[in-house]
């Protein structure tokens, strides 16, 4: 995830409302997803492919793919705020769907645009 | 924009889509949302043959009490509707019998014949024995004594036929509020639309027997239509995203032509 930071975007320069706005959507929505993501591959499936009970599945599964919607909302309108290279918002993308990835990329982001 | 320019005629949008960069892109993101409408498309399927399953199951469960499904007391439960049953018992009076007019079997305009069977508990249940081209025909003759047929359950008709009350043994549609009027005793709150006698005495000549109507849809997999819903968002949003990093570029490369002779910033490429 090296991506090419603007020199607009570094952590040295404090950040617009604008942008800080936007990355405090994408931080919050980054957490839930990454939440609703552990509770839908460690309770969720298990119930459901090996206790063959779907109910939990029912409700989770539809669910994160909504929440996944507005992460992908929040997460392109980040990286329009502070114009990513492409490749930054494919895998930032991609992270929203691997477990633990989302608080991985979370946190660098924070990092990267925040500076501590 | 250039105004202070005369040659510098502003670039039109699709001179920056048709560059090699947006327009593969554009490519990339229509083979993505056919994919992800592709997806979509599967899921439906899914919720579909569910459904489907789902449905088929009710009919071909092996036919059980009527009593065990629900009580005379009780409203008839949706799950019992569609559903085969016996029923054990002695055919009502022969003046019970009513017609329920309006019937087309194979094209042909004529009647129900539908006959309380007396249960051993208590009340009725009215049975659709079969159709008769008119009310005057040989088959219309009711049976008696004791009887096990099998039969499919179902609901009464939405069509208020009250109004037929006074018009006799002929009723324009199936209803047991209409009907528990014309008897002395409790009825079962569904039909009995009857596929054969198991045992008891056989009219001959019998009603033709009526097929039963299609079971109600037993829906599965609604997840699944939720998962369908959300292919086709995805695949919007990829091309929606296009669109948006087009206009972005468009516009980033216009400030940059404007702001070129200040500062050459050749960084914000996208």
């Amino acid at each position: 995830m090296t991506s090419s930071a603007d020199p607009a975007t570094s952590a040295s320069q404090p950040l617009t409302p604008a942008v800080r706005g936007a990355l405090v959507r994408y931080r919050v929505i980054a957490w839930v997803v990454g939440v609703m993501l552990l509770l839908l591959v460690f309770v969720a499936m298990p119930l459901k492919y090996f206790a063959d009970n779907p109910s939990a599945m029912d409700v989770i599964g539809p669910l994160h793919g909504f929440l996944y919607m507005v992460y992908l909302v929040a997460t392109f309108d980040l990286f329009r705020r502070v114009r990513w290279s492409f490749p930054r918002l494919v895998l930032m993308a991609l992270a929203g769907t691997i477990p633990f990835l989302s608080f991985y990329a979370e946190r660098k982001t924070s990092h990267e645009l925040l500076g501590h | 924009m250039s105004g202070s320019d005369p040659t510098y005629v502003e670039r039109p949008l699709w001179r920056t889509v048709l560059t090699p960069r947006w327009s593969g892109l554009l490519l990339l993101a229509l083979a993505i949302a056919a994919v992800m409408s592709a997806m979509g498309v599967w899921q439906l399927d899914v919720y579909r043959s569910k459904t489907a399953a789902a449905t088929a199951q009710r009919v071909s469960a092996s036919a059980v009490g009527l009593q065990s499904l629900f009580s005379v007391d009780e409203g008839l439960p949706a799950k019992a509707v569609g559903r085969r049953v016996t029923v054990e018992g002695t055919w009502g009076p022969a003046a019970d019998q009513v017609f329920i007019a309006d019937r087309l079997q194979d094209g042909q305009n004529g009647f129900w014949a539908v006959s309380p069977v007396m249960l051993p508990s208590s009340g009725a249940v009215m049975v659709v024995r079969g159709w008769v081209p008119s009310v005057t025909d040989p088959a219309v003759q009711a049976p008696t004594g004791p009887v096990r047929l099998t039969g499919v359950v179902a609901a009464s008709e939405a069509e208020d036929s009250s109004g037929d009350a006074a018009k006799g043994r002929v009723l324009s549609s199936l209803r047991i509020p209409t009907i528990v009027h014309l008897v002395d005793y409790r009825l079962y709150d569904a039909f009995v639309i009857q596929a054969s006698v198991d045992s008891g005495t056989v009219p001959s000549p019998a009603p033709a027997v009526v097929p039963p109507p299609p079971p109600p849809t037993d829906h599965a997999g609604l997840r699944n239509i939720a998962y369908a819903f959300q292919w086709w968002v995805f695949a919007a949003f990829t091309l929606w995203m296009w669109g948006r990093m087009v206009l972005d570029a468009h516009r980033s490369q216009l400030e940059d032509r404007d702001e070129e002779p200040v500062e050459s910033s050749g960084t914000v490429s996208a």
